[in-house]
């Protein structure tokens, strides 16, 4: 009898503890279902009904998407979209991987100061960034080919665009991840007798796989939806995924773009999925238990 | 002969001196224990042996030849690091068969191609010369060096043939790692742990793998870097008996690098005390705790009651006020001297009957002995008993001759 107070007392104090921690979240679990859940779910409900501005006249339906599918343009614009971003993630990785690893290995000021002139055009609005490399291609065009639009519109002109513009995104993860790498294994490795080359294949590569992999998708993901770069380097002849759901919507056809974007989505998801199963590294510290 | 000879190695960082002038002979298959306090260099002659750091000054050389020149990756030697630096991307078999992975199976039977067809080619140069050089030109001398041509060469296609067949195969190499890797683990009792993560392994079985990885390339010399230091005690004593049997067993000279004093008593055949970037002395374990040659190194080694003296004459020392019968000789007449005297040397006796009188200022119990701190007119002198005396007691301190030790004043 007399501890069933304390008892009592305990409970309840751990219950108090839960509940701060709770409301801590509440802020977050309210920005969540505004801002994600209920637009996926505003998205889905106008992907899978007619257009019709009444909730009361709701009609289910998968058109959308077969009209989607139907149109061979349609299809060839988000092939284009995921060939033109994949692509320029490749560059992106060809380029910055060994800057990255080169970086890693500087004073700690040099690749301060390094690091912040490499991503410094992610301070300035991917607008100009996009207005300025179109000018650029414009003045090729104009002293070599006699035709100021002569180079907008090709891969060369797009695929410049987006490395240009994602190239701190696939710089930093991996500059972050090899700058933490432990410098004592590659010692270690020298020391049981690779060669720098060795050393690189056999620890480097692998150990910072991941941040490749994050950096590949921070690239891939926002190029493959971009609108900025096929406005102004695209010239208008290149329609991009991104292209058609803004023209669904500006022609009042929510359902329809609705529909490209969530089988964008799918497309992208799978992509991930696909990217993942490459991350050995992962895979091992996944499958450990 | 020595194996590995340091000859006044030196070594700056930013312009400061942090070894001056190491000079050290190391003898094949010994356990040598470079021992001194942290910031003392021992780390960095370690460093510079295996490769990592370039010396200053001096030289390094194995069996004779100077190594300076050569990468860490082609240095008969391997290190176990202070944080054993294992990879975490790779499993323990994965990380003790990295160094054989690395390693070109066939660089041996290549090698020997390269200098067969270098044999060759001077050989051909030199027919050739001689056809060259020859005034008469004779049709004779030059269809035999045709027929020697064809001779060398087709002896040189069937060496290479020869040694090509000695070649190792991916599948036989890969049946020769496991076969290797499995024999390291099971000589440092990790049989079984094959597929185990780096990250699941406790500190001991770390070191163990460390210790594998290092052994399976065959080194010559194994460097370890006070691998020992993140262990527990029970655990560091067992592993000091595993490394001398492994180190006794595998026939590898081992450099120890450590701060630990008792490590280095245990396991080494020879002992490096080294302070600021200098080597004290050198000497067996018996040596260096018997005769320490200086302050430094019978503070660091042991504890000890260090007293300043005066040396009379041979075979006499004066401190304390009282000359005292000793077993050194050779110092100067009056010459002042530091004289080391162990707390278990040193035995408490009744009042009247020793050599020193005073006070029993502290007694402390440390299991095996007790730690009595007696209080004499002079200084206080530690003991180690077995004898308890209460504190405030009036006792007299007595040891043999042979108990001081006199050392030079450095």
């Amino acid at each position: 009898m007399i501890n069933f107070p304390k008892k009592q007392q305990k409970h309840l104090h751990k219950t108090q503890k839960l509940n701060f921690e709770f409301y801590l979240g509440v802020p977050y679990y309210l920005m969540m279902i505004l801002l994600v859940i209920i637009p996926i779910g505003l998205m889905l409900l106008y992907a899978f009904t007619t257009d019709s501005n009444s909730l009361i006249s709701i009609k289910f339906t998968i058109d959308n998407f077969i009209q989607f599918f139907k149109e061979p343009t349609f299809i060839s614009s988000m092939l284009e979209s995921v060939y033109l971003s994949f692509f320029s993630a490749v560059i992106c990785l060809v380029i910055c991987y060994p800057l990255a690893f080169i970086l890693s290995r500087r004073k700690l000021m040099t690749q301060k100061i390094l690091v912040s002139l490499i991503t410094s055009n992610m301070f300035i609005n991917s607008l100009l960034l996009a207005y300025a490399v179109r000018s650029i291609f414009e003045m090729i065009g104009t002293t070599f080919f006699g035709e100021a639009r002569y180079l907008l519109g090709t891969d060369l002109a797009i695929i410049t665009g987006m490395v240009y513009l994602y190239l701190p995104f696939m710089l930093l993860p991996i500059y972050t991840h090899m700058s933490k790498m432990d410098k004592n294994l590659f010692e270690s490795a020298e020391d049981l007798g690779a060669n720098k080359l060795q050393t690189i294949l056999r620890v480097v590569i692998p150990m910072s796989l991941s941040s490749v992999l994050t950096g590949f998708m921070m690239v891939f993901l926002p190029a493959s939806t971009t609108l900025v770069i096929t406005r102004y380097l695209g010239n208008g002849q290149r329609k991009m995924i991104g292209d058609l759901i803004d023209l669904a919507f500006k022609n009042g056809k929510f359902g329809y773009g609705a529909a490209i974007a969530l089988v964008l989505a799918l497309i992208l998801l799978i992509f991930i999925f696909l990217i993942k199963r490459v991350d050995k590294y992962e895979e091992v510290l996944a499958n450990e238990d | 002969m020595a194996f590995i000879e340091l000859k006044d190695v030196t070594k700056e960082f930013n312009n400061q001196v942090v070894l001056r002038g190491i000079d050290l002979e190391i003898k094949s298959n010994e356990f040598v224990t470079l021992l001194g306090p942290s910031g003392c260099g021992k780390t960095t002659t370690l460093r510079i042996i295996g490769g990592f750091i370039e010396p200053t000054g001096g030289e390094v050389l194995f069996d004779g030849v100077d190594i300076l020149k050569l990468p860490a990756y082609k240095r008969p030697t391997n290190t176990v690091f202070q944080r054993y630096s294992l990879f975490p991307h790779l499993n323990v078999f994965e990380n003790v068969a990295f160094g054989l992975r690395v390693k070109d199976q066939n660089r041996k039977a290549k090698k020997e191609i390269t200098t067969l067809k270098e044999i060759y080619k001077k050989q051909i140069d030199e027919l050739q010369y001689k056809v060259d050089h020859d005034r008469t030109s004779s049709l004779e001398l030059k269809n035999q060096v045709k027929l020697e041509k064809k001779a060398l060469k087709e002896k040189l296609d069937q060496d290479i043939k020869d040694l090509q067949a000695t070649f190792i195969s991916k599948n036989k190499y890969e049946f020769i790692i496991e076969e290797k890797v499995s024999k390291y683990l099971k000589m440092v009792g990790l049989d079984g742990y094959e597929n185990r993560s780096i990250s699941k392994l406790s500190g001991g079985q770390m070191q163990r793998v460390a210790i594998a990885r290092a052994l399976i390339n065959e080194p010559k010399v194994l460097l370890l870097d006070e691998p020992l230091a993140a262990l527990d005690l029970k655990l560091r004593q067992e592993m000091q008996y595993e490394l001398k049997e492994i180190q006794r067993s595998a026939g590898i000279t081992f450099i120890f690098v450590t701060h630990d004093q008792e490590e280095a008593l245990t396991m080494s055949d020879k002992i490096v005390v080294m302070n600021k970037g200098e080597i004290q002395q050198v000497g067996t374990p018996v040596d260096i705790y018997n005769e320490p040659i200086n302050r430094f190194v019978a503070n660091f080694i042991g504890e000890s009651n260090i007293v300043s003296g005066i040396m009379k004459q041979d075979y006499l020392v004066h401190f304390d006020g009282f000359d005292f019968e000793c077993v050194d000789k050779g110092f100067e007449t009056n010459q002042e001297v530091d004289i080391v005297l162990r707390p278990e040397d040193l035995d408490i006796v009744e009042l009247g009957t020793g050599k020193i009188s005073g006070i029993v200022d502290s007694v402390v119990f440390k299991g095996v002995h007790f730690e009595i701190d007696v209080k004499t007119e002079h200084r206080i002198y530690t003991v180690h008993t077995t004898d308890f005396k209460a504190e405030g007691m009036k006792v007299d301190l007595d040891w043999f001759p042979e108990d001081i030790h006199v050392m030079e004043v450095w």
